[in-house]
């Protein structure tokens, strides 16, 4: 069972996440081995630990512990937990890549990739369209791209729509970077699949941040090709519509629920949901970036109200 | 410009902006560090709002309503199938009954 794994970066040495004396180390019975690995000058460490921990206690002090820096090393986070180490089915937490949860994330962007397909089959014809699918990967960049083309938009008009809506992948990559392990080479692979829904699921299991990001992102693009050939044959997606569309705000709840650990993390959720609500209602034009301003300005200091 | 051309550069920003996200940009030390590990949850609940109500601000169909709501329902239990669960479930419901 790995407690902890990460890279502290570049400028910090082993020493410095010097953990034997942490609170929870400490406390756990038995053997535990810790690794340290030596990459591109940057360290990667990992601790392993056998004994039975509730995974959600390991995963808020992973969490914990990355979000602050070496000296102040989360006690408070880490004191709140305290008593709860030994109680192995205290919290037990599903996978939240698991296929169960897969499944449907899948199924819901296979039907918007058929919704794209058939979209813009009129506007690049069908091997294109299946084109643009396999080589965008982005269901927000892709229906943008075609609405504006299809209102009569200029080529210029839509590269610059596509810079703003991808400017999102910025706020997404801060959050889920610290969580990659590896060099810059993984990492530039490993972000092929930084779309929403996978980097949630990531940050859901920071331990394996890599593994989930790679599996689900792999998942969600097979599900979105296959989904723009199937709209691109004409496929019958308009029953399936509603579903799918009630799947996305069904999957960011639930992804919302996993991040908040806090009273100050629900209160933050709480106020970005209002802000990026606000947002749109009084600036439209911002929908692309509305929850990513939201997102941010509720992480602000003071955000959350505390 | 050509179709092809388009979609081409379309790409290629979308996938720069991915990689300069995760490896062109310097990593996030002290209280931005801090910053960022505070985004996740605003984060998601921001879209969940944003998938909710859409680019035009306008109240979902009824299913998806009860879809969301038995989705928050569930939310204490912290489980992403179970939620995912219910949602489907409570739209299914609404479905069936109007």
């Amino acid at each position: 069972m790995c407690l902890f794994a990460g890279s502290p970066g570049p400028d910090l040495s082993a020493d410095a996440f010097e953990l034997d004396d942490h609170p929870v180390i400490s406390r756990l019975q038995g053997p535990y081995r810790r690794g340290w690995q030596k990459d591109s000058g940057s360290v990667s460490f990992a601790i392993w630990c056998k004994h039975r921990v509730s995974s959600s206690v390991i995963s808020e002090h992973a969490f914990a512990y990355y979000s602050s820096s070496p000296t102040v090393r989360s006690q408070v986070s880490f004191a709140r937990y305290r008593g709860q180490d030994e109680d192995a089915s205290a919290e037990p937490i599903s996978n939240p890549a698991s296929r169960a949860t897969l499944v449907p994330i899948a199924a819901a962007i296979g039907v918007f990739g058929m919704l794209y397909g058939a979209a813009a089959q009129p506007l690049f014809g069908t091997w294109l369209t299946l084109f643009s699918s396999v080589i965008i990967f982005s269901g927000t960049v892709q229906f943008s791209m075609v609405g504006l083309l299809a209102a009569g938009a200029g080529p210029m008009a839509v590269l610059w729509a596509v810079f703003v809506v991808n400017i999102r992948n910025f706020a997404l990559g801060a959050a889920v970077r610290p969580h990659l392990l590896g060099g810059d080479l993984r990492r530039l692979l490993v972000s092929w699949f930084l779309v929403d829904e996978t980097v949630g699921l990531a940050l859901a299991t920071p331990s394996q941040a890599d593994r989930t990001l790679v599996r689900s992102g792999l998942v969600a693009y097979l599900a979105w090709v296959s989904g723009t050939a199937i709209g691109v044959a004409g496929g019958a997606v308009v029953t399936l519509q509603g579903v799918a569309s009630a799947v996305f705000p069904v999957l960011f709840v639930g992804l919302a629920a996993l991040m908040v650990r806090s009273a100050s993390a629900l209160a933050r959720a709480g106020v970005g949901a209002a802000v990026t609500l606000v947002l749109l209602l009084i600036w439209p034009g911002l929908a692309g970036l509305a929850p990513i301003l939201g997102g941010v300005v509720a992480a602000l200091p003071g955000g959350g109200g505390e | 410009m050509s179709d092809l051309t388009l979609l081409v550069t379309v790409a290629a920003i979308t996938y720069l902006s991915r990689a300069a996200a995760v490896v062109l940009f310097p990593s996030a030390r002290g209280e931005l560090l801090a910053l960022v590990g505070r985004i996740p949850a605003p984060l998601f609940a921001s879209l969940a709002v944003f998938a909710f109500v859409g680019d035009d601000v306008v109240l979902p169909a009824a299913s998806t309503i009860a879809a969301v709501i038995a989705a928050v329902l569930v939310t204490p239990k912290r489980s992403l199938g179970l939620t995912l669960a219910a949602g489907i479930a409570g739209f299914v419901v609404v479905e069936l009954i109007v």
